[in-house]
C-alpha cells in the first residue's frame, strides 16, 4: 500500500464512520448482540483497573473478585503520591514529552517544507537516507545510540531521553506529504509578496498546516509519554524517572499492594486518556497514518 | 554598496543554503542517532565487546554462533509461536470488529470509543492491567472461566501458558490499531459496488465474500506486513509481564539481546542477533508482499 | 512603472525540450501585452520567468531597464494575478491585500491608505473582514487584483486570471481590467489561451506555440495578416477555413474555382477564409460549391457548417481531440457566418461567395504567408 493510499485511508479513518441515525424510533438491531461483547471484553480490564484502585488492600484479596465497586478508597491515590516520587516522575515525563512534541514541531516543520518545496544539493539523497532509518527496527540501533548517547555524557539525565527524539523521520516524512499538498501558487505569491523562505513558512504554510501539526503533536505525545525500553536502558536515578519506568520499578517494590500499584497507573494513563477523547481524530489519524503504538 | 548587499542577500537566499539550513537540524539529528548507529551496530556484530572495554574484531564468529546457541534458537521458536498466533487473531478480529461497526446504529460512538481506547494505553499499563486480569488466585479470567467450567489457569506464571498469555494480551492492545485502519477502508468501499451485487441477488455473506473480501485485499496486506514487523519486535510486553519466563518460557529475538548486551555486557553477539532478526524481517516482509501482490487485486 | 525586456531567453525544464525557445520581446512603459497560445506553448513559462519563480536557462531579463536574472521575486517589485488567485485562505481580505506591504515594512498609515484606494476601485469596501472562502468567485478574482494593485508595482503579471470566472462574469470582468489598465497605466503582462481577451485587451499580441513566437502585433494585425498556418488557424472563431490549392498562371486553383493572383507561383499552397468573408454567392462572382450539414444560428448572426469540394488542411492550431464534422471522400469541412436572415436548412446545396482580397495564402512548405 503507497503512502499516499495510507494518508487517504487515515483521513477517511478520522472522518469516523457512518453517522449514528438521527432522532427516529430505537430499531434494536442484531448487531447489537456481536458489539456488545466485544466492547465489555476491551473495556472491562480497564474498568476494573479502576475497580481494583479503589479497593482496599483485603477486598482485593477476595475471591470470587468483584466488578460492582465496593469501596470508594480515594486514599490508595493519596497514598502513592506518598510512597513514591510520583509528582517527580509527572513533571520529568511532562518536560520530555512537550520538549520532544516541541522540537518534532519545530524541526520536523523545516526539514519537511525544505524536502517539500525547496530544491537544494542532495536534497533526494538525504531524503531516501532518512527514510531508511524508518525502516530499521530500533532494536537494531538500540546499542551503538546507547553508545552515542553516553559519549555525549546524557546518560541518566532527561536529555538522554529529549536530544535522541527532538525530531524523526516520521514527522518529517508526514509534514512534506502534507505540505506537498498545498496549493504551490499560495507560496509563490508570497515570494512575490515579498516573503522569505522562513517567512512563508511560518505565515503561510504552517498556519494552513493545523491537522498536520496537531496530528504529529499527538502522536509524538503519546510515543514519548508511553516509551519504555529507551528510558529502561538510559536511566537509573529514580529521580530522573519518567513515569513508565519509575511505574515499573514501583510494581516491582510493591508486588502485593495490587490496590495501590492500580491507582498509580490510572494517574499515569490519565493525561494520554484525556488527550485521546479531546483530540480522538487526530489520534485516529496518525494512528492510521502510522502504525506507531507507544 | 547596493549591490554588494543584494549580492550577499542572493548568497544567503540561495535555494541551497536555504534548504540546507532548514533541513540541518533534523539531518543532523537523524544522522546522529539514527544512520551512524545503523552503521556502527553493523560494525559491532563483527566484534567481541562488552561496551566498557576496547573492542577487539572476531570477523564472522558472532553470526557462526548463533546457530549454536539453543537459547537463540528457542527465542526463534517462541517468537515464530507468537506471531502465527498473533497475526491472524488481530487482522482477523480488527476486520470483523470493523465490519461489526461499519453501521449506522445507536450508540456506535461509544462502541468504537471502547474498542479505540487500548490503542492509547501504555504498554506497561496493559501489562499492569493483564497480570492482574490473570492472576492465578485473584484475577477476573479465572473466575469467568471457572463459571463455564475452565480452568483455573496458570495463565504468566505457567510454561506453557505464558506465550499465550501474552499473544491474547497483545491481541487486545493492537486490535484497535487494525480495526481503525479496515474501518477507513470500509468507508472507502463505494456504494454503488455493493448496491449492483444486490441487485444481482448477493446475499449478505455473498457480498462480503465477493466484494467487501477483494477490495480490502490491499489494506489485509498493509495490516499482515506490519503486524508481523511488530509481531517479531515483541519486547516490552515480555521483559515486564515475564521477563522471559517462567524459566526462558518467553525468552524472544529481542529480550534476548536486551539481556546480552545491557546486562550480560556481550553487545557484538547481541548486534549480530538483531542484524539477523532485521533480515528475518526484511526477507518475510518481501514474501509477503510478493505472495500478496499475486492474490490482492488493486482497484483499477 | 517600467519597461520589460526579454532577450534571446531560453528555458529548459529537461534536457531534451525547451519549454522557450530563444524569445525575444519587448514590453514598452505602460502597455498591455498579450501572451496568447494552446496549453504547452510556453506562455506561461514566460511569465513565471519575469517574476523570477523560474530562472532562465540561458538569455537576460530586464525590468525598468536593470537584469533581473539574479534578482529575487521579492526585489523585482511586480505583482502578479495566478489563475486560481492563490489568495491565502487563513487570513481576512484585509489582511490578504496589506500582507505584500508589510512584508516589505511599509509604514502602516500608508498600508491603510492603498488598501482603502485598491478597495475603492475594486469596490472590496464591504469584504474587508471575510476570509477568501467566505466570498464569490468573481470577489475573490477581484481580491486577486487588489493584491496586485496596492503594491504599486513597476508591472503587472496576470497569468489567466478570468479563466476560472463564469461566462457572464468573465466578460464584465474583462471591462473592468481594461478600465484598471487606462487608469493607471502600469505595464501589464497578461496570458490567456482565450482569443477574445487577447482581441478586445491588448494593445499588442504575442502569438506563441511549442516555446516559440509565431507573431507579434495588434490584434487586428494578427487577425488580418496572420503571418503563417498556426496563427491563421488559432486566431478568429470559428477559425479560419484552410484548403489545398494550387496557384499558377496568375490565378489560384481551388476545387472549381479560379480566384485571380498577381504574386508569385508556388506549387502547393493553403487557401485561407474567415468564415465571415464567406456570403451566400449572389452576383456572378468568384464562388465556392457547399452543402449544408449543420446550422447553428446565435441570434445575431448564424454560424453554418457544411462541406466543398476540396481537401482541409492542418494549421496546426486544432484542438487534440476536434473531431472533424465530416470527412469523406475528397470533401472538406468548412464553416460560414451568415446573417440571420440568409439562415439555410441542413441538405441545402448553395454557392458560397468569397471576395479576393480577403483570401489568405500560405506556402505548404515552408507554413508562411505568401504575398501581401
Amino acid at each position: 500500500m503507497s503512502e499516499i493510499q495510507t494518508i487517504e485511508l487515515a483521513e477517511r479513518a478520522a472522518e469516523g464512520p457512518a453517522a449514528e441515525p438521527k432522532g427516529g424510533r430505537f430499531l434494536f438491531s442484531s448487531w447489537h448482540l456481536v458489539l456488545i461483547p466485544i466492547a465489555v471484553v476491551m473495556v472491562i480490564p480497564l474498568v476494573w483497573m479502576v475497580i481494583t484502585s479503589l479497593q482496599t488492600l483485603d477486598q482485593t484479596r477476595h475471591y470470587p473478585p468483584s466488578l460492582v465497586p465496593t469501596s470508594m478508597q480515594v486514599r490508595n491515590y493519596t497514598d502513592v503520591l506518598q510512597q513514591a516520587p510520583f509528582a517527580r516522575w509527572f513533571v520529568n515525563t511532562l518536560v520530555v514529552t512537550l520538549a520532544c512534541v516541541a522540537g518534532n514541531l519545530l524541526f520536523c516543520s523545516l526539514a519537511g517544507y525544505a524536502f517539500a518545496r525547496i530544491r537544494f544539493f542532495g536534497r533526494e539523497l538525504a531524503f531516501i537516507l532518512i527514510l531508511a532509518t524508518l525502516m530499521v527496527p530500533f532494536q537494531v540501533v538500540i546499542i551503538p545510540t546507547f553508545l552515542i548517547v553516553r559519549s555525549l555524557h546524557l546518560i541518566d539525565t532527561l536529555g538522554a531521553l529529549i536530544l535522541p527524539n527532538l525530531a524523526g523521520a516520521f514527522g518529517i516524512f508526514m509534514l512534506r506529504q502534507f505540505f506537498r499538498t498545498l496549493p504551490v501558487e499560495l507560496e509563490e505569491a508570497a515570494r512575490i509578496d515579498g516573503a522569505s523562505r522562513l517567512g512563508i513558512l511560518f505565515k503561510i504554510v504552517l498556519p494552513l498546516s493545523g491537522p498536520a501539526l496537531a496530528t504529529l503533536a499527538v502522536i509524538t505525545f503519546m510515543w514519548t509519554w508511553n516509551d519504555f525500553l529507551w528510558p529502561l536502558i538510559t536511566i537509573y536515578n529514580p529521580n530522573n524517572m519518567t513515569i513508565q519506568l519509575g511505574l515499573a520499578t514501583f510494581q516491582g517494590a510493591h508486588q502485593t499492594n495490587t490496590n495501590l500499584r492500580m491507582a498509580a497507573h490510572v494517574m499515569s494513563m490519565l493525561p494520554v486518556l484525556l488527550l485521546f477523547f479531546f483530540a480522538q481524530r487526530y489520534f485516529i489519524r496518525g494512528i492510521a497514518t502510522t502504525g506507531l503504538k507507544g | 554598496m547596493a549591490v554588494r548587499g543584494a549580492n550577499i542577500r542572493r548568497a544567503v537566499t540561495s535555494d541551497h543554503v536555504v534548504g540546507w539550513a532548514f533541513a540541518s537540524p533534523a539531518v543532523l539529528l537523524i544522522v546522529v542517532f539514527g544512520l551512524i548507529p545503523i552503521v556502527w551496530s553493523a560494525l559491532l556484530s563483527f566484534q567481541k565487546t562488552n561496551l566498557l572495554s576496547p573492542a577487539h574484531w572476531v570477523g564472522l564468529a558472532n553470526y557462526r554462533a548463533l546457530p549454536k546457541d539453543p537459547l537463540f534458537e528457542q527465542s526463534m521458536v517462541h517468537s515464530a509461536i507468537y506471531t502465527v498466533l498473533f497475526v491472524p487473531f488481530s487482522v482477523a478480529g480488527g476486520l470483523l470488529t470493523a465490519v461489526a461497526l461499519n453501521r449506522p446504529l445507536r450508540g456506535i460512538r461509544i462502541y468504537r470509543t471502547a474498542v479505540f481506547v487500548p490503542v492509547v494505553v501504555s504498554t506497561i499499563a496493559t501489562v499492569i492491567i493483564f497480570l492482574w486480569v490473570f492472576d492465578p488466585n485473584f484475577g477476573l479470567a479465572n473466575w469467568l472461566l471457572g463459571k463455564v467450567g475452565l480452568g483455573p489457569f496458570a495463565f504468566f506464571t505457567s510454561s506453557n501458558g505464558a506465550l499465550y498469555s501474552i499473544v491474547a494480551m497483545t491481541v487486545w492492545g493492537w486490535i484497535g490499531f487494525n480495526v481503525i485502519v479496515y474501518l477507513a477502508a470500509l468507508q472507502g468501499i463505494p456504494r454503488e459496488l455493493v448496491e449492483a451485487a444486490e441487485i444481482d441477488g448477493a446475499g449478505a455473506l455473498g457480498i462480503f465474500r465477493n466484494v467487501t473480501l477483494p477490495l480490502l485485499g490491499p489494506v489485509t496486506l498493509f495490516l499482515v506486513v506490519w503486524s508481523s514487523i511488530n509481531a517479531l519486535q515483541l519486547f516490552d510486553e515480555v521483559y515486564l509481564a515475564t521477563n522471559g519466563g517462567p524459566g526462558t518460557a518467553t525468552y524472544v529475538p529481542v529480550f534476548y539481546l536486551y539481556k546480552l548486551a545491557f546486562q550480560g555486557g556481550i553487545a557484538g553477539y547481541a548486534a549480530a542477533i538483531a542484524y539477523v532478526l532485521f533480515a528475518v524481517i526484511l526477507v518475510l516482509t518481501i514474501v509477503q508482499l510478493m505472495v500478496g501482490k499475486r492474490m490482492v487485486h488493486y482497484a483499477p | 512603472m517600467a519597461e520589460v525586456r526579454l532577450e534571446h531567453v531560453t528555458k529548459r525544464f529537461s534536457e531534451d525540450v525547451a519549454a522557450l525557445d530563444d524569445l525575444t520581446l519587448e514590453v514598452a512603459d505602460g502597455e498591455f501585452l498579450i501572451l496568447v497560445g494552446p496549453s504547452g506553448c510556453g506562455k506561461t513559462t514566460a511569465l513565471r520567468l519575469v517574476a523570477g519563480l523560474e530562472k532562465p536557462t540561458s538569455g537576460a531579463i530586464a525590468i525598468g531597464g536593470r537584469i533581473v536574472n539574479d534578482v529575487t521575486p521579492r526585489d523585482r517589485d511586480i505583482a502578479m494575478v495566478f489563475q486560481n488567485y492563490a489568495l491565502y485562505p487563513h487570513m481576512t481580505v484585509h489582511r490578504n491585500l496589506a500582507f505584500g506591504l508589510k512584508e516589505r515594512r511599509t509604514p502602516k498609515p500608508e498600508i491603510e491608505r492603498r488598501v482603502r484606494e485598491a478597495s475603492a476601485i475594486l469596490g472590496l469596501d464591504d469584504l474587508l473582514g471575510r476570509r477568501p472562502a467566505q466570498l464569490s468567485g468573481g470577489q475573490r478574482q477581484r481580491v486577486a487584483m487588489g493584491r496586485a494593485l496596492v503594491r504599486e508595482p513597476k508591472a503587472f503579471l496576470l497569468d489567466e486570471p478570468l479563466s476560472n470566472l463564469d461566462a457572464k462574469l468573465r466578460v464584465q470582468m474583462r471591462a473592468e481590467l481594461k478600465r484598471i489598465h487606462q487608469r493607471l497605466g502600469i505595464t501589464t503582462i497578461y496570458v490567456t489561451h482565450d482569443q477574445v481577451e487577447a482581441m478586445t485587451l491588448g494593445d499588442r499580441i504575442v502569438v506563441m506555440s511549442n516555446g516559440r513566437v509565431q507573431q507579434i502585433g495588434k490584434p487586428q494585425e494578427v487577425y488580418r495578416r496572420p503571418q503563417n498556418l498556426f496563427v491563421a488557424g488559432f486566431i478568429g472563431s470559428p477559425p479560419m477555413n484552410l484548403l489545398r490549392g494550387r496557384c499558377a498562371d496568375g490565378s489560384i486553383r481551388l476545387g472549381d474555382l479560379d480566384l485571380p493572383w498577381s504574386g508569385p507561383d508556388a506549387a502547393e499552397v493553403a487557401v485561407g477564409f474567415r468564415p465571415e468573408d464567406l456570403r451566400p454567392a449572389g452576383d456572378g462572382g468568384p464562388s465556392l460549391e457547399f452543402v449544408v450539414d449543420v446550422v447553428e444560428p446565435l441570434g445575431n448572426e448564424v454560424v453554418v457548417h457544411g462541406t466543398t469540394a476540396g481537401t482541409a488542411v492542418e494549421s496546426g492550431a486544432e484542438e487534440e481531440a476536434e473531431i472533424p464534422l465530416v470527412a469523406e471522400g475528397a470533401r472538406a469541412a468548412i464553416t460560414a457566418v451568415f446573417a440571420p436572415a440568409d439562415e439555410p436548412a441542413p441538405g441545402d446545396h448553395m454557392r458560397l461567395g468569397i471576395v479576393p482580397d480577403r483570401v489568405h495564402l500560405f506556402d505548404l512548405h515552408t507554413r508562411e504567408a505568401i504575398g501581401r
